[in-house]
């Protein structure tokens, strides 16, 4: 019987870190480009930091912020007796900082697009911040909002070696598609390695295509 | 009462404004483009920051820099018409219309939603998508919209420069007639002297972001030392009372307060309907004895007030029927064969009124 654990578990991983990165990069990205100021610029430039470094640095670093004696790892193991490192919740954690910027840019270009003529109208009409958010920029950002969550899915589907660092390719437990993979090419089990590989090709292409015609019909 | 005072600093402009407005009857803010009328109305509405900011509506403080106190645009009720408004892509008629409608208590809307959509005839064009309608329509659900959220002040900011003239007029007289059934106060700028008498009770007149005089319409209109008398199309607002029309020459007789006027334009109204009618400085002329015989219809008695010598060989002669004031163009040269000076008795001869109310 063939092993698919590492693509459902890939696949699990995606999603909740999409769906976690939209809640918190469509308020984020609000925030960046409601005013120009120098913090808001430097935010930017660090949401941004994880394009520029390699993975395996950025994994590095995580995996000490997340492990027993890092400030987010301490915390884990005051509350539940555990680190993140080496565990699920530590990897959407690190497959969050990994994929914020692709989430964040295609949100702020969207929201400085916006114009602002909508939510003054809306306010006006009597409609609170939330109330405009949900109401009028939502509708209005739904290509730039399904283009941030494609982007995140397939960013985060693909990763390698931050899940490696901070995750430690646990089978089972950490063992994401793009690891198994890499172990089924190492134990020469090019067959295994083919299978998920074109999964992962067809996965990847399907996205794209229908984010594509969504996004292209709307324009 | 709208009390305000904003001092604002953008880019090269410099706003510093302060008055008080009725928060009853129809104010007018008259200016050049670039006086800052826009950004006084969003000021208002509380659209801009970084500004100097007190208002007060009533005893509700609105905004207050001093204090920490700022009422966020969407608690104030305010109601506010673009210039170009904005609709959400692809939203219908009825969409539009119910945005600010449902938002708002029940207890707080006035009367229904399809007896409004009907007064504004646009209960066939509910389910129309707003970007199929002509530039008049979708000002008019624009400002039903406003409408709908129940405010308790509408502030347009020339709605209806966009529109061709005929139609504008009779999309001021159905803001007009709404004005009337429903006591709202409204705030409306425009740079249309004509349009800017016509509308007022009254008046603000900015001048380069600074408050140039602040009033009653009739008074600042027919005022020869302010820039709105003085142009080539000042023209003065009488209201006054539907009396009776003859049909036989076509003349209706309308009573003010201090005389009587004839007009030929327009159709019969009710006994005792206002109307407000609107006199041009330019179909004015002045005699100092009666004319005995004359093609014009109305020859009224009036006082000179004070004139002013125009730049293009022109005088405008501020005149008063009683207390009703008026205006008056003419040549200098008959100015000075007329001899005017302020006290002297005139005849005013009416050669147009132009009515605006039907």
């Amino acid at each position: 019987m063939f092993d698919w654990s590492p693509l459902v578990l890939s696949v699990e991983l995606a999603t909740v870190t999409t769906f976690l990165l939209l809640l918190t990069g469509i308020p984020l990205a609000w925030w960046l480009v409601r005013r120009k100021t120098i913090v808001r610029r430097a935010a930017y430039a660090l949401v941004a930091l994880p394009l520029a470094l390699p993975p395996t640095v950025l994994g590095f670093y995580l995996l000490l912020a997340l492990g027993p004696h890092g400030p987010l790892g301490a915390l884990a193991v005051r509350w539940s007796g555990a680190s993140f490192a080496f565990t699920f919740t530590g990897l959407v954690i690190a497959s969050m900082v990994y994929s914020l910027p692709l989430v964040v840019q295609p949100l702020t270009s969207g929201f400085e697009r916006l114009d602002t003529h909508h939510l003054e109208t809306a306010a006006l009409l009597g409609a609170g911040p939330w109330d405009r958010l949900v109401s009028v920029v939502l509708p209005l950002l739904r290509a730039d909002v399904l283009t941030a969550a494609v982007l995140g899915f397939i960013h985060t589907f693909g990763e390698f070696g931050v899940v490696l660092m901070v995750g430690g390719d646990i089978p089972g437990r950490t063992r994401v598609l793009s690891l198994a993979i890499y172990d089924h090419v190492q134990a020469l089990e090019y067959h295994q390695a083919d299978l998920l590989s074109a999964v992962a090709v067809g996965m990847s292409f399907t996205a794209l295509l229908l984010l594509y015609l969504i996004t292209q019909r709307r324009r | 009462m709208l009390t305000f005072r904003f001092q604002l600093r953008q880019g090269g402009f410099d706003l510093d404004v302060q008055g008080i407005l009725p928060a009853q009857g129809r104010s007018v803010i008259f200016g050049p483009s670039g006086a800052g009328k826009t950004t006084l109305l969003r000021l208002m509405a509380g659209l801009e920051r970084g500004a100097q900011a007190r208002i007060a509506y009533g005893d509700e403080l609105w905004e207050d820099r001093e204090q920490g106190v700022r009422i966020p645009p969407h608690s104030r009720r305010v109601g506010l018409v673009f210039q170009h408004p904005v609709f959400l892509p692809g939203c219908t008629v009825e969409q539009a219309l119910r945005y600010g409608w449902r938002r708002r208590p029940p207890a707080e809307r006035r009367g229904t939603f399809a007896a409004a959509a009907e007064r504004f005839g646009l209960s066939a064009q509910l389910q129309r998508r707003v970007v199929t309608l002509s530039g008049g329509e979708r000002q008019r659900v624009a400002l039903l919209r406003a409408l709908l959220a129940a405010p308790r002040l509408l502030l347009l900011d020339e709605p209806f420069s966009g529109i061709d003239k005929e139609l504008r007029a009779t999309l001021l007289h159905a803001l007009e007639a709404l004005h009337a059934a429903e006591a709202l106060p409204m705030i409306y700028v425009t740079h249309s002297a004509e349009e800017a008498v016509r509308f007022a009770d009254h008046l603000l007149l900015l001048e380069a972001g600074r408050v140039r005089a602040l009033g009653p319409a009739d008074k600042l209109a027919a005022d020869i030392s302010l820039p709105l008398a003085r142009r080539p199309d000042a023209v003065v607002a009488i209201n006054t009372e539907f009396v009776k029309h003859d049909a036989d020459d076509g003349v209706s007789r309308l009573a003010f307060s201090d005389g009587e006027l004839l007009v030929t334009a327009g159709r019969p109204a009710a006994p005792g309907a206002r109307l407000r009618v609107l006199v041009h400085a330019r179909d004015v002329s002045l005699a100092r004895t009666r004319p005995q015989t004359s093609s014009i219809l109305n020859v009224l008695p009036a006082r000179v007030v004070a004139l002013a010598e125009l730049p293009d060989a022109a005088v405008v002669v501020s005149l008063r029927i009683g207390n009703t004031p008026l205006l008056a163009r003419v040549s200098r040269r008959s100015a000075r064969e007329l001899d005017l000076q302020p006290g002297c008795a005139v005849y005013a001869q009416v050669k147009g009124v132009a009515l605006q109310n039907p």
